[in-house]
């Protein structure tokens, strides 16, 4: 370890998360009493350095945007890896929680995210990285209202021809619909429960209408289509969201369009008129509602039972 | 110079940091005999091309290549601490012979068969103490004609075996006209391979690599010892097997695709320009590679082993690997994702130095070499010229020193 900084030059505070491969503690830096947070990897013979470690870190390293949670240092010894994040002061999930009404946050919030979320994730395209676990406990909010991109240990880098098993890694929930159908850019097969795949796939047909030949030409060539599902209609995203306007409407069904090649982009999105009154070009904390910043918000780590963990509960780092 | 892949990289901004460009590594106290059984390994496989199959090492053959598991370790491999080995270079060496036996699978018939016989006593008393005089040859010579001998006569001695001159290497010295633009073993037409990399047989990229790697050990041997520090990397002794066999095992226990190997030839870069101390030699080369690949498949690929699998395929013990991942990470700062477009360059880069290849569709297309001629950028003229020196002696290796022009320019 020759690097500048060691572990020592931190002071290590409360616990945030824990999962199995790694330990996620809240941090301040004694020289500047910055807060971090430290993400303690242990290292066995066994496995070396984690894969998602190793992932995480590279792709990180090339991830300098506001809107991603940053990664300061890496610090390593023989058996021990940690990882300097800045810190943020808890996650979406733990945010609807707390904050939302029954979850539901107002119109102003959701938008801002939205726009903050859509950055994060065009500047992860831009740059050839795909995160592939996106979900509310991977979005770290901080006290200023600002949304960051969170935990890459699932992320790659795309565009190199590298075996991937993408309709594996992406927590259930939050995969699309065509990965959840077989996609994959380079096949190779792999366990991977149908059942639960299946099921996921039916609620999204429920709401966006069950898809067929006809509406989306190829999908009977899909690895898992079945000829036996049930036939739903298109659900008016507007009765299921009548909080949400029009516009957010439209931007919503065009980013939830079963076919991929039909889907908007993150970078269009962000140009979508929904966002044009949110001064475009001045993102972060300057537009973030008053009571966005009022709120000091409530410790998410530790505590959470999480629904839908995909490696553990690292507090989105 | 050297010390890098002799392969063109793009103008991408993460090919090989400029910074490292002139830098200009000597291996630490190699000896050349070992690099002999490389070589020719590579230029025979070539010769068939179509088969560089199972077993193109000549002596080593069928040895480990068998469907079974590989899981003998190699004693050579063993990582030596490094604060045993941290002095001057000629001190190094009484160490090698007392090393070559370790604790080891009782003289397994396996081990034997990968050793090459000359491997141990005698041959150290003839490593150089330090490569001899620079040869005069400018770098634009060198550039312009790559394949031509530098100075053949300033052939340095070494070669213990009948191996020392692999056909490549005597043929390009009888006939280095031959060899002028680009390489032609013989008359056989070259294998063409897939435009793109990905469509490419695994075998076919091994070769390729192997056959880079090989001259650029060669070169970095015959420099050796000027300023070499160990590394994490140095074995005691020059493994027993050759590097066209070892990447074909990696490739094939280890499931390397051909993104993943190239990937590996970036790294050879990457980390050469990020750690000045470290240089592909006889004696790093194999750690390099097993930790390359470790790293290549974990960080890269959504299939990939334990790093048991990886060590017992690379022939090191778990716990080493583990230390050598985290080195090789740490000193190319964790960034190990390449972009696409290198990955190609690469690829065309090394089938266009390979004889007995060609690329789909690339029609006697020598126009690659002009484009390493302009992008000549080598300000680092003295490294070159005692580069040559280096690879004079074997007269043909100037190609090595040549692609490293376009390794660090980049118009």
């Amino acid at each position: 370890m020759d690097g500048k900084r060691h572990a020592a030059s931190f002071q290590q505070l409360e616990k945030l998360g824990e999962g199995t491969y790694a330990t996620v503690f809240k941090g301040r830096n004694r020289q500047t009493g910055e807060l971090v947070a430290l993400k303690e990897i242990h290292l066995d013979s066994e496995e070396g350095t984690p894969s998602t470690a190793i992932r995480e870190i590279s792709l990180m390293k090339e991830l300098k945007h506001e809107n991603i949670v940053a990664l300061h240092d890496v610090i390593h010894t023989e058996n021990k890896l940690m990882l300097v994040f800045e810190y943020m002061d808890g996650d979406l999930k733990k945010y609807m929680d707390t904050q939302g009404e029954r979850g539901a946050l107002k119109p102003p919030v959701i938008k801002s995210f939205m726009y903050q979320l859509l950055k994060g994730i065009d500047f992860c395209h831009k740059n050839r990285v795909l995160h592939r676990d996106l979900k509310p406990q991977n979005l770290l909010i901080n006290s200023k209202g600002q949304l960051k991109l969170g935990d890459f240990g699932l992320a790659r880098a795309f565009g190199i021809p590298v075996n991937t098993f993408s309709n594996e890694v992406v927590t259930l929930w939050y995969r699309a619909p065509d990965v959840l159908l077989g996609s994959r850019t380079c096949f190779l097969a792999g366990p991977v429960s149908w059942h639960y795949n299946e099921d996921q796939i039916i609620r999204i047909f429920r709401i966006m209408g069950t898809p067929t030949e006809r509406t989306w030409p190829g999908l009977t060539q899909f690895p898992e289509y079945k000829t036996t599902w049930q036939m739903y209609a298109t659900q008016p995203l507007s009765s299921i969201l009548p909080q949400i306007d029009a516009l957010g409407i439209d931007l919503l069904q065009r980013m939830l369009q079963l076919r991929p090649e039909l889907r908007i982009s993150a970078a269009e999105a962000l140009t979508h008129q929904w966002f044009s009154d949110l001064m475009v070009g001045q993102p972060g904390p300057k537009q973030h509602p008053q009571h966005l910043q009022a709120q000091q918000m409530m410790h998410p780590h530790g505590v959470i039972k999480q629904t839908v963990p995909s490696q553990g509960n690292y507090g989105g780092y | 110079m050297l010390a890098r892949s002799p392969v063109p990289t793009t103008t991408s901004a993460n090919a090989s940091p400029r910074s490292s460009l002139h830098s200009f590594r000597y291996a630490p106290a190699p000896s050349p005999r070992n690099s002999s059984p490389l070589v020719p390994a590579v230029a025979k496989s070539r010769r068939h091309s179509n088969s560089p199959a199972p077993a193109p090492a000549p002596a080593i053959a069928s040895s480990s290549l068998a469907p079974k598991r590989y899981v003998a370790v190699d004693a050579a491999t063993q990582y030596s601490p490094m604060e045993r080995m941290d002095y001057a270079t000629g001190a190094l060496l009484p160490r090698v012979q007392q090393q070559p036996t370790d604790p080891d699978p009782p003289s397994s018939p396996r081990r034997r068969a990968m050793a090459a016989p000359d491997e141990r006593p005698g041959a150290v008393a003839q490593t150089p103490a330090r490569p001899s005089k620079p040869v005069p040859p400018g770098p634009k010579q060198r550039i312009e004609s790559p394949f031509v001998p530098a100075s053949p006569s300033k052939r340095r001695n070494s070669q213990g075996p009948g191996a020392s001159t692999s056909a490549l290497a005597t043929h390009a010295l009888q006939n280095p006209s031959t060899l002028a633009k680009r390489a032609k073993p013989d008359t056989l037409p070259p294998k063409v391979l897939p435009q793109r990399y990905e469509h490419c047989a695994v075998e076919d990229v091994v070769v390729l690599i192997a056959h880079m790697l090989g001259e650029l050990i060669e070169t970095n041997d015959s420099l050796a010892l000027k300023s070499g520090h160990l590394t994490r990397f140095h074995s005691r002794t020059a493994p027993g097997i050759s590097v066209l066999e070892y990447l074909h095992r990696l490739a094939k226990h280890a499931t390397l695709t051909p993104p993943l190997l190239l990937s590996m030839v970036y790294y050879i870069d990457r980390l050469c320009a990020l750690y000045p101390d470290f240089t592909i030699n006889t004696l790093t080369v194999h750690r390099f590679l097993i930790t390359a690949a470790t790293v290549a498949a974990k960080g890269l690929s959504d299939a990939f082993w334990n790093n048991s699998t990886y060590a017992r395929v690379g022939g090191v013990k778990v716990a080493e690997l583990k230390l050598l991942e985290l080195e090789f990470l740490h000193r190319v700062d964790w960034k190990i994702v390449p972009n696409p477009e290198v990955l190609v360059a690469y690829y065309k880069g090394l089938v266009e130095r390979c004889p007995g290849y060609a690329l789909e569709g690339a029609e006697n297309g020598d126009d690659d070499s002009d484009a390493i001629d302009d992008s000549d950028e080598l300000d680092d003229d003295d490294a070159v010229e005692e580069g040559q020196g280096g690879f004079s002696r074997r007269g043909f290796l100037g190609p090595t020193g040549t692609v490293q022009g376009p390794a660090l320019g980049g118009a």
